[in-house]
């Protein structure tokens, strides 16, 4: 488990994830934001944790993959995003639990302008954190000689999130304190597990490019590029 | 005087949170008619409203207009004669995050945003259990019942919960929006919901609709 994680953001990551017309900035809300960010730090909010775990593949058909000890994935996607994959790596990362467990206070409090910004912001360090997460697992694939695919997670199209659970398993997800309701969501909510697989000429894409193909693009409150182009 | 209530209007609308609060102020302290002073606000809401469903807006900017709208409201409500205002809610919905479900930042932005629009709101939780919901109905007789849910096995729980209210005789009383995550026309119609909501302003929407006041 790596344990060498930074994980900062500032104002202006906040500020640019919005988009750079927000009003909101110019007023009360850049000074909350701002004093946020300080809380979150003196007060240990966000404990980014990552961890991930590569297996080889021991055989694959159409839809699913076979690893060792005959646990099997299942997935329409995998065909076409890991084809050929010599080895996957199933990974999960989390901010934690402490950050939610704030806004959920302030919403009972009140005080809810302060508690969807500290949401907010939990969410685009989460995706920070997944893309720190896919940084070392394709590292991990450099030093194996081979290429990572890009990323897949359970829920998203092509990937039921009835695999959450042997994702999260494969990851020892609960060595840094991740583990799933009976539903498949994750808890701490801001978590994100991952499968990569590792081969030659894998296919890639970007956090983007996922996006682009997701049936909830049109309504997610996420969809902003600035975002994207933050988390990056 | 009119004049003050375009630029009230534009204040909110523009985010610009002091100014607002300011102008307001004065507007009272001069005797600005109270009602009229919130039916600028209300107005503004409306513009913030469309910014938002629009994508110029994001929820940041909805929750601070909920804020303006709520210590304006403080300030002028006082002032309303008691005659001109009844103290009755426009209507009560019961909501919560369906059984299995544990999210609950969408729903608590919904409950905020009818209430700052006059609702009485019944704010069940998350994880509710459907026995809970049913119970809540009863008690609190809502003309409206939201059903939260950002998991797609959540529209099981959907489901089974409106089939509940159904067996307990009380589906024709109410009117049943859904909203989270993946909904759309197809859950509305697996669920057996009357409606479902993309975003807070949705529910509001629905709401007014349902209830007009």
């Amino acid at each position: 488990m790596p344990t060498d994680l930074r994980l900062s953001l500032t104002l202006d990551d906040i500020v640019s994830s919005w988009g750079h017309h927000t009003r909101l900035t110019s007023s009360r809300g850049r000074a909350m934001l701002s004093e946020l960010l300080a809380r979150i730090e003196t007060n240990g909010w966000v404990e980014p944790k990552i961890n991930f775990k590569v297996y080889p593949v021991v055989s694959s058909g159409p839809g699913w993959i076979e690893l060792p000890g005959r646990s099997r994935l299942f997935s329409t996607a995998l065909r076409h995003h890991l084809p050929g994959a010599l080895y996957v790596a199933a990974g999960v990362c989390t901010i934690g639990a402490a950050l939610e467990q704030q806004v959920s206070n302030w919403f009972a409090a009140g005080d809810r302008l302060r508690a969807v910004l500290l949401d907010e912001i939990g969410t685009l360090a989460v995706f920070r954190l997944g893309d720190q997460l896919e940084e070392r697992i394709q590292a991990e694939a450099r030093e194996r000689g081979m290429d990572a695919s890009g990323v897949l997670s359970p829920g998203e199209d092509g990937f039921d999130i009835s695999q959450q659970a042997p994702i999260l398993e494969l990851a020892c997800g609960a060595e840094i304190g991740v583990w799933q309701t009976a539903t498949g969501m994750l808890i701490p909510r801001k978590s994100v597990s991952v499968l990569v697989g590792f081969g030659t000429h894998m296919p890639h894409w970007s956090r983007a490019e996922r996006c682009a193909r997701c049936g909830a693009r049109e309504r997610c409150p996420h969809r902003r590029p600035q975002m994207i182009e933050v988390a990056k | 005087m009119e004049d003050h209530g375009k630029q009230l209007i534009q204040h909110i609308a523009d985010m610009q949170e002091e100014e607002a609060a300011k102008l307001a102020r004065e507007m009272l302290d001069s005797g600005y008619d109270p009602v009229k002073l919130l039916g600028h606000c209300r107005e503004a809401m409306e513009i913030v409203g469309k910014r938002y469903e629009q994508g110029e807006y994001f929820l940041p900017e909805l929750m601070l207009a909920g804020e303006m709208l709520k210590a304006i409201g403080d300030m002028a409500k006082p002032l309303i004669p008691q005659d001109a205002s009844d103290g009755q809610a426009a209507g009560t919905v019961v909501i919560g995050t369906v059984q299995g479900d544990l999210h609950d930042i969408g729903k608590n932005i919904v409950v905020f945003m009818l209430e700052i629009n006059g609702f009485k709101v019944v704010d069940l939780g998350i994880d509710v259990p459907i026995a809970k919901f049913v119970d809540s109905i009863k008690e609190h007789k809502p003309q409206v019942v939201g059903l939260s849910g950002f998991l797609t096995l959540a529209f099981d729980a959907m489901k089974k919960t409106v089939e509940a209210i159904r067996e307990a005789g009380l589906r024709d009383h109410i009117k049943v929006m859904i909203g989270g995550g993946q909904v759309d026309d197809t859950v509305k119609i697996y669920t057996g919901a009357d409606a479902f909501g993309l975003n807070a302003m949705d529910a509001v929407s629905l709401c007014k609709h349902w209830v007009p006041t």
